[in-house]
């Protein structure tokens, strides 16, 4: 009886120990994301970011155990992460909480009104702007994170729309454009893009002939950056018009189409709008394959 | 098979024990005995500037010194230390300032911070009231601005400034005697202060310290100007040893019926008080602190006074015992922490019901 006895705690013990290794081994690969947005709905461009970031992650053999943001950056269902990617939206994160023998990752995709105050006590850092970044933190190392997106499926064009125009910042006048010689047309801003459905922004970009995305020039990005939000586009395989930019043309050439200046946009718009169907479509699925070839395998951020 | 089964259960019962033995419940908890105290200061480095000229650092340094007496752990920081990783785990931010975090303008305070954090404002000037709803516990000076809050439905409670008994406490010192006793900073591009305008129209003859007066004391009156800033630790010599000490407020504060630091700071050291008009004044100290409103009035108040020494006395002892047993810091303090505390205890309760 003495002997059942120990063998059953010499049993318990060896189980709670493979329970402690186990446990170990997979907090060691997990990673929370933690978004400074006051708000409930995060932009289309800072989510696919997020995404995007994810997916790479992933790959990589991470568990990505969420997403907080919104009051609520620590919820008890992250805590177990190892790891910590603490992005910067519009507002500075004021709440920074980081435990010990955790490593924590701050990214900026894209500089707004930034204090060099941010950038303490992080295990490393990461942007999106390396131009920018040295241009004003040149004291701060920081790695960089090209601009690139999750493969999405293919869509399979439902052309009910002419254009589903997304904005960073509404330009009026394109809306008063599409008012008046585009009739169907369908505008949703960045964040309200954002925050439908992975199926709903699916359907919506299946819709729409033409997807254009208008980047925010107000904003002091690199020369050479496009937001993850066009490469979010490119990648399910829908026509799109947005601004010029020279790594967007160089790399896929005529297969999307690029404004040079806001006057530019209404007769750019014709011109997608007149390319006949099956060309445009052909071009936009030519340049969802140039992107595959251009995603590259990044180094793990947490090394 | 039985033996088989019970063995494989005590694994699986280890295995299981093990994996949740390894949960981090704790993590990125708040630490209610800490108190994270945010000041209207830029830099840092001016915390440690002892003659620093703004009342509001020193009122923190006190008010932090009490919150650590009472068991908590209290640090005054600044601006700069905002986003910098200095106290992620204070349970309580405590603002005597109104920028940049409760000062949003789209967002509430629990939006941009968690939620598990408590957000104390002290109101010691009067700030917009979209500011002012942002936060979860408002104490303010002002009764008049207590009452429309709680109209608004803000969480407000009245808790005037309050005076240490260890920092300022009578002390006499022939060195630092003088008739009439001003400290005040002139602030840059602004009228001149009005206690002063009116005590060089009828040439009333004030020993001055402050910032910026040497645009306003030229020539004859420069001599009036003694020092720029006297240090906090100096002061009750200052106001113990005056005849006079002379006290203004600025007028937002005295609309908004606050009543500032330094009344109570020299009467708690027994100097006597002569005061610009403030309804708030005269509610608490009655006729012990002689109020005026035109400079003949300052002028003749102050003549008067110097020529009656034991009005004087009297006057400063009735007004002394009305600062030990309503502002003094103890008590003060202690009122805040039991309404911090008491909302920690509902808001966790709340937090635990979700």
């Amino acid at each position: 009886m003495k002997n059942k006895l120990l063998l059953l705690c010499c049993l318990f013990i060896l189980g709670f120990g493979c329970g402690v290794g186990i446990r170990h081994i997979n907090n060691n690969k997990t990673v929370a994301i933690r978004v400074s947005q006051p708000q409930k709905l995060i932009d289309y461009d800072l989510m696919s970011s997020i995404n995007f970031i994810s997916y790479h992650l992933k790959k990589q053999g991470y568990t990505v155990l969420g997403t907080s943001y919104a009051g609520n950056l620590y919820p008890p269902s992250l805590n177990r992460a190892k790891h910590n990617i603490f992005v910067r939206a519009f507002e500075p994160f004021y709440d920074v909480r980081i435990e010990k023998n955790t490593q924590n990752i701050f990214y900026v995709e894209r500089f707004v009104r930034q204090y060099k105050e941010e950038f303490v006590g992080y295990s490393g850092y990461l942007t999106s702007q390396r131009n920018i970044q040295k241009e004003m933190f040149p004291a701060i190392k920081m790695h960089y994170l090209p601009s690139l997106a999750v493969p999405h499926p293919l869509l399979t064009p439902d052309h009910q729309y002419d254009v589903l125009y997304i904005y960073e910042t509404l330009n009026a006048e394109y809306t008063a454009f599409l008012e008046q010689y585009i009739k169907n047309a369908k505008i949703y801003g960045g964040a309200a893009f954002a925050n439908l459905t992975e199926q709903e922004r699916q359907e919506e970009l299946s819709k729409a002939k033409l997807v254009v995305y208008i980047v925010d020039t107000g904003l002091k990005d690199d020369a050479d950056f496009v937001p993850f939000a066009v490469y979010d586009i490119i990648s399910y395989g829908r026509p799109i018009l947005t601004n010029f930019n020279p790594s967007l043309a160089n790399v896929f050439k005529n297969n999307i189409f690029l404004f040079n200046d806001l006057a530019d946009i209404a007769n750019e718009t014709f011109k997608a709008l007149n390319t006949p169907l099956r060309i445009r479509e052909e071009r936009a699925r030519k340049a969802r394959e140039l992107l595959r070839a251009k995603n590259q395998d990044l180094p793990d951020f947490f090394n | 098979m039985y033996r088989f089964i019970v063995g494989f259960i005590a694994f699986i019962g280890g295995l299981l024990c093990g994996y949740q033995s390894d949960t981090p419940k704790t993590a990125h908890q708040l630490d209610y005995k800490q108190i994270a105290i945010n000041i209207p200061i830029t830099q840092h480095a001016s915390l440690s500037d002892k003659t620093y000229a703004l009342g509001e650092k020193y009122l923190a340094e006190s008010l932090a010194a009490a919150f650590n007496q009472a068991g908590f752990t209290a640090k005054v920081y600044t601006q700069e230390d905002t986003l910098a990783e200095r106290n992620p785990s204070s349970g309580y931010e405590f603002y005597m300032r109104e920028f940049p975090e409760i000062q949003t303008f789209n967002f509430t305070y629990r939006e941009i911070y968690d939620s598990d954090r408590i957000s104390v404002l002290y109101e010691t000037i009067p700030y917009p009231l979209d500011v002012v709803k942002n936060v979860d516990i408002v104490f303010t000076g002002s009764l008049k601005r207590y009452h429309e809050f709680q109209k608004s439905g803000i969480n407000a409670h009245f808790v005037p400034q309050f005076t240490s008994s260890e920092n300022f406490y009578p002390a006499y010192d022939k060195k630092y005697q003088t008739d009439v006793l001003y400290i005040a900073n002139q602030w840059p591009d602004h009228p001149v202060r009005q206690t002063v305008q009116f005590a060089l129209d009828k040439g009333i003859k004030l020993d001055i310290y402050g910032n910026n007066w040497d645009n306003v004391l030229k020539d004859t009156n420069a001599a009036l100007w003694k020092a720029k800033q006297i240090p906090n630790n100096q002061l009750k010599y200052y106001y113990s040893s005056a005849k006079i000490v002379l006290n203004d407020m600025r007028k937002d504060m005295l609309d908004a019926d606050f009543i500032n630091n330094r009344v109570f700071d020299v009467t708690a050291c027994k100097g006597f008080l002569i005061s610009s008009y403030s309804p708030a004044i005269k509610e608490i100290y009655g006729d012990t602190i002689p109020m005026f409103q035109t400079a003949d009035e300052l002028k003749s108040l102050v003549d008067y006074y110097l020529a009656h020494p034991k009005e004087r006395q009297k006057k400063a002892e009735l007004a002394y015992q009305i600062t030990l047993n309503r502002f003094e810091r103890t008590k003060i303090v202690k009122e805040m922490l039991n309404i911090m505390e008491t909302y920690r205890r509902q808001h966790m309760e709340a937090h635990h019901e979700k």
